[in-house]
């Protein structure tokens, strides 16, 4: 007799494909991997803001002084050291930078608007405000050079906190997948009770009834992990646009990035990865603390 | 019927299949329901367990199958401390043991056939090396014509026979069956009765927990279990 002698019925999985059972897990590992792709892409946005601030604010400097003593004023900082560049901001240009903080109303004439000289630094370490501030005061000129490290400091302190809270936010999240998918394993294990019992009886190893569920939540993570970085990058999208429109450059601007896009191709995968080695173990450790127990 | 070869494992002429020395046995704190229990059950021997309800028939077997370990006392399989068993060479061991229970122990969503072929599955068989075996036991036991049924369709008798097809199809060297024959007619009965006999020809061990006296033949060997305590 050959196997084309009857119509065989279709292998099914040994674990109910569709089980209600494992709907929780699906949803929570949704979250969670949302929730760790805004957090990571969030912590990465606000430090590579907050970098690019940083970076802009140490590599110039300004000086405020009187609108007459700006040409007398220019070949004394030219004279000093790491300066590459000097430019006169213009009055209007001046008037601009006050407009969102006064306004887009007509300023009055007698309002006294300091002028600005604007320094491009070829490397902030050999430029020394308060060295090229007594030259100025030296020649008569009293002016405020501003080398901007007490912001920048700020910044990079703002940054660095950033990070960490980025790190913690995604170091919980892990923590708190790995804790679900072991409750979730859990819960698997006592609906798939009288599965087990029957494979455990016919001669199956423990390892290949944790293959069983390392298959099936390594699966499950990686669904609900597409289907959380879908919905991030959804939201991520829609807060581009939004940060897109009506930006006074202030805050950083939103938009996709490599970055980005690795973030939420890559967090699936690692969903798929600890709910995988999580519910492989748990049910490892569970078989063979039950065997245990039946052999005291 | 797709039982033709007889067995030709090295330890089938050596160790009994099943010997009980001392054995007792108590669920969790509760009393003992197995008290001193001395058995052998040589390799290719045909033997029937019997005995009212609650005397401890199912707790005996269960041991045999290694679902259940004893309290006191000694069980080897095969030659093997049951006690010593390891995770490594448990599963080895009951993949030598066919089991059919009262409660048949089926999965629901799999069909007939991928139940009945579930022990050679998991053993690594390819399926189109298990198939034909596969159908031809369930034809022998009357349910060739429902390979993709489910098991909650099936009746009570139905069920028993395929747990009974998987029990055999692997040919175990150790057959043990709990009422085997309760939920089926006595022409079924008497039909699974010759499968268990032509299992046994090949050389497979029997052991049959039965309520039913007029099932065992005359000659056979008779274990009556009691309160706990075996006499055979």
């Amino acid at each position: 007799m050959s196997t084309s002698d009857f119509n065989l019925p279709k292998q099914q999985p040994l674990f109910p494909p569709h089980a209600r059972a494992d709907r929780p897990l699906f949803l929570v590992m949704m979250i969670m991997v949302f929730l760790a792709c805004i957090a990571a892409m969030g912590a990465q946005r606000s430090y590579q803001a907050a970098g690019d601030w940083g970076r802009g604010l140490s590599q110039s400097a300004t000086v405020q002084l009187k609108s007459e003593d700006v040409a007398n004023a220019l070949p004394i900082l030219n004279a000093q050291n790491g300066i590459s560049q000097t430019r006169v901001i213009s009055e209007s240009e001046s008037k601009e930078l006050l407009r969102p903080w006064l306004g887009g109303a007509a300023l009055p004439d007698d309002l006294p608007v300091p002028a600005l000289i604007d320094l491009r630094l070829t490397d902030e370490e050999s430029f020394n405000a308060r060295k090229a501030q007594s030259a100025l005061k030296a020649a008569g000129i009293e002016a405020n050079v501003d080398d901007h490290q007490r912001w920048s400091r700020d910044v990079a302190r703002t940054a660095r906190a950033v990070q960490l809270l980025g790190m913690m936010a995604l170091a919980l999240l892990i923590t708190a997948t790995i804790a679900t998918a072991i409750f979730a394993t859990q819960a698997g294990l006592v609906a798939r009770k009288s599965i087990i019992d029957v494979l455990t009886q016919i001669g199956a190893r423990d390892r290949y009834i944790a293959r069983l569920f390392t298959q099936r939540f390594g699966w499950l993570g990686l669904l609900s992990g597409v289907a959380g970085a879908i919905l991030a990058g959804i939201l991520f999208l829609i807060l581009s646009l939004i940060s897109g429109q009506d930006s006074e450059g202030l805050l950083p601007r939103l938009s996709m990035g490599q970055f980005d896009l690795w973030i939420l191709f890559l967090t699936p995968i690692l969903s798929a990865i600890i709910c995988a080695i999580s519910a492989g173990r748990t049910v490892r450790r569970t078989l063979s603390t039950r065997e245990g127990k039946r052999h005291i | 019927m797709p039982i033709n070869a007889p067995k030709s494992s090295p330890e089938l002429n050596q160790a009994p299949s099943v010997q009980m020395s001392g054995v007792s046995m108590r669920y969790g704190e509760g009393p003992e329901v197995l008290r001193d229990v001395d058995l052998t059950l040589a390799q290719g021997e045909f033997a029937f367990l019997t005995g009212p309800s609650g005397a401890g028939k199912s707790s005996l077997l269960k041991l045999m199958y290694l679902r259940e370990q004893a309290s006191r006392g000694l069980i080897s399989l095969f030659g093997q401390d049951s006690a010593q068993l390891t995770e490594t060479s448990r599963p080895l061991v009951r993949r030598r043991i066919g089991v059919v229970l009262q409660d048949f122990d089926l999965i629901d969503h799999l069909s007939v056939f991928e139940n009945v072929a579930l022990p050679l599955r998991i053993h690594g068989v390819k399926r189109s090396s298990y198939a034909s075996d596969a159908v031809e036991i369930l034809r022998w036991v009357g349910l060739g014509e429902r390979l993709d049924a489910l098991p909650p369709t099936l009746s009570g008798g139905e069920k028993q026979r395929v747990a009974i097809a998987r029990a055999v199809i692997a040919k175990p060297d150790l057959l043990i069956a709990d009422e085997p024959t309760g939920n089926v007619d006595p022409a079924m009965g008497a039909r699974l009765i010759r499968l268990f006999e032509e299992m046994n020809r090949i050389g497979t061990t029997v052991l049959i927990a039965t309520h039913d006296l007029d099932l065992i033949p005359s000659g056979a060997r008779r274990l009556e279990i009691a309160r706990g305590e075996l006499s055979s």
